[in-house]
């Protein structure tokens, strides 16, 4: 069934609409506040200056804000996508009704809020959580993880995970197993095969899945809010407490607008340099 | 010779089946592992649940369900569950209804499958969450729009529209056009087509693009984040502001609530369309 132009732009029409009412417009009225000046006394004014860009820009608690969530974001991807890689290339070789069970235990938490999966790791990493009793049982002291980096980028491993594995899983599931064979017919030890032909096939899966985790990861509220505590701002954080808590409308908008096109900006400057190896291996896949 | 060949094959053959029992227990190892890592925290929230302490434990000290008492005796929070629903209803129907429409426009014009216009919808994908929410907040207050359940899901629409147009466009240009031909060269007006042939064909991405639009507005913790008023928040809102000056054994029953909600949207999509069709992965090959 074809249908005709005008009815086609009908059809489109609600989707359109939907989407500028919740996209287009809040955008350009969010880019409209944070030219703004906001007055400590008098509030926001009515005034175009972009003074809050630069003191997002220049005053150094925001600047540690956009380096601490530069590198829980860069951390996180890099080792969500290690451990998805590991799952992966174990679901791949598994196959069968195992593969299944597995796959879905790891997949079904993305159902399951964001939130309580953070909470839950203050009561495995947090004092009287599971980890402290367990290294207190092993005679290595209470050892808790929490309101630090180390607790959200746990979070962020867990709660990314199955992104990475989804992306992963697909991208192992393309590669021809009869590679494999012919790799070991010609002498390769299985050590060798996978270094020098799986590896390869999978890179393209591997850079999509750096790249959703830590665009994620830059962005995310609650794991930062939960297991960062009060004293780690992170750009997502900060954005949230400058409205919320110091009613500064045109700095949380100017942080928001500047985390946005920063992480375009990253995405397109990453593409670009993953492109030559991404389109070598499905040139040949 | 037979008598010769014996002893040399027998440790051979011991040896062989000892490295089998070997990657037996580690594939059993592995699995376990991984396992562990994805339920974990899921677990940990469960446990410091019924902990008889104000404060997170896990493994609980002692047992009571006073917990589950006390926040399903709080009509704040059961109101939450209540708007949580109703939200996640409303943004899934019109989502559906709008993506479907847009899918059908993009994918049925005379020149096949438009991805370059279709692509333009799905450009605030690329967004971090708490910027949307935060401009379609600063939106509402510019311009006095009071903010109610309609609200809210006009702003949630900016998540799920994206998601559900590209789910069902896909879909869309896999239908086979010789079935709609079939029926138009029986006598079937595009009517009857459109809601005999091609509706019945996509009831299972209709559904899966359902699902996915209810969780993602259920678990939305960046546009309702900002977006609320006293009586629209959300479930996973309420919990994270519950965070300020709330007990963790309480928050570990609310925890406890959602996460059950959660397992219960886990069977029905596992019973409905497959966790694999509504992930879009392969668990078995």
């Amino acid at each position: 069934m074809t249908i005709s132009r005008r009815v086609r732009l009908l059809l489109i029409a609600p989707a359109v609409v939907a989407l500028v009412l919740s996209f287009v417009l809040p955008m350009l009225s969010d880019l409209r506040l944070s030219l703004s000046g906001y007055d400590d006394i008098m509030g926001v004014q009515d005034t175009v200056t972009l003074d809050q860009y630069q003191a997002i820009f220049q005053d150094s608690t925001y600047l540690d804000a956009w380096l601490l969530t530069l590198r829980i974001a860069i951390l996180s991807g890099l080792l969500t996508t290690l451990l998805g890689a590991l799952i992966s290339f174990g679901l791949w070789r598994l196959g069968g009704r195992t593969r299944s069970v597995v796959s879905t235990v790891v997949i079904a938490p993305l159902l399951v809020s964001g939130v309580v999966r953070a909470y839950g790791w203050i009561a495995v990493m947090g004092p009287a959580g599971l980890l402290p009793q367990l290294t207190g049982k092993l005679g290595l002291g209470e050892v808790t993880i929490l309101y630090n980096e180390p607790a959200m980028v746990i979070g962020f491993v867990h709660a990314l995970l199955p992104y990475a594995i989804l992306i992963l899983l697909a991208s192992f599931d393309r590669i021809d197993p009869t590679l494999l064979r012919a790799a070991a017919n010609i002498g390769a030890r299985p050590a060798q095969a996978v270094r020098l032909v799986v590896l390869p096939l999978v890179y393209p899966g591997i850079f999509a899945s750096v790249l959703l985790t830590f665009v994620m990861a830059s962005a995310a509220y609650a794991v930062p809010a939960i297991l960062g505590g009060a004293r780690q701002v992170t750009a997502a954080t900060a954005i949230f407490q400058e409205q919320n808590v110091y009613l500064n409308w045109p700095a949380a908008a100017a942080l928001a607008l500047s985390l946005a096109v920063g992480t375009l900006l990253i995405m397109v400057a990453y593409q670009a340099l993953t492109r030559r190896t991404t389109s070598r291996v499905e040139g040949h896949a | 010779m037979t008598v010769l060949e014996a002893p040399t094959l027998a440790p051979a053959l011991a040896a062989a089946r000892r490295r089998a029992a070997v990657g037996r227990v580690w594939r059993v190892v592995w699995i376990a592992a991984v396992c562990a890592f994805a339920l974990l925290p899921l677990v940990a929230v469960l446990m410091a649940s019924v902990s008889d302490t104000s404060f997170w434990s896990a493994p609980p000290q002692g047992l009571t369900f006073r917990w589950y008492a006390r926040i399903l005796g709080n009509p704040e929070f059961v109101a939450s569950i209540g708007t949580s629903f109703a939200l996640a209803l409303i943004v899934s129907v019109v989502s559906v209804s709008t993506g479907f429409l847009a899918a059908l426009g993009f994918t049925r014009g005379r020149r096949g499958v438009n991805y370059r216009a279709s692509n333009l919808i799905l450009l605030p994908l690329l967004f971090p969450h708490v910027a949307l929410g935060l401009a379609i907040y600063g939106m509402y207050l510019t311009h006095s729009v009071p903010i109610n359940l309609l609200t809210l899901a006009l702003g949630q629409l900016v998540l799920t529209v994206p998601v559900a147009v590209r789910l069902i466009m896909v879909a869309v240009a896999r239908l086979p056009r010789d079935v709609e031909r079939a029926a138009t060269n029986l006598g079937a007006g595009p009517w009857a087509v459109f809601w005999r042939v091609i509706v019945p064909q996509l009831r299972g991405v209709l559904v899966a693009a359902a699902i996915i639009s209810f969780t993602v507005s259920f678990d939305d913790s960046g546009v309702a984040l900002f977006v609320n008023t006293p009586t629209t928040i959300t479930l996973p809102v309420r919990l994270l502001f519950y965070r300020e000056n709330e007990g963790g054994s309480l928050l570990a029953a609310g925890g406890s609530v959602l996460l059950l909600i959660g397992v219960v949207i886990v069977l029905v999509v596992g019973r409905v369309v497959g966790l694999e069709r509504a992930f879009g992965f392969r668990t078995d090959k």
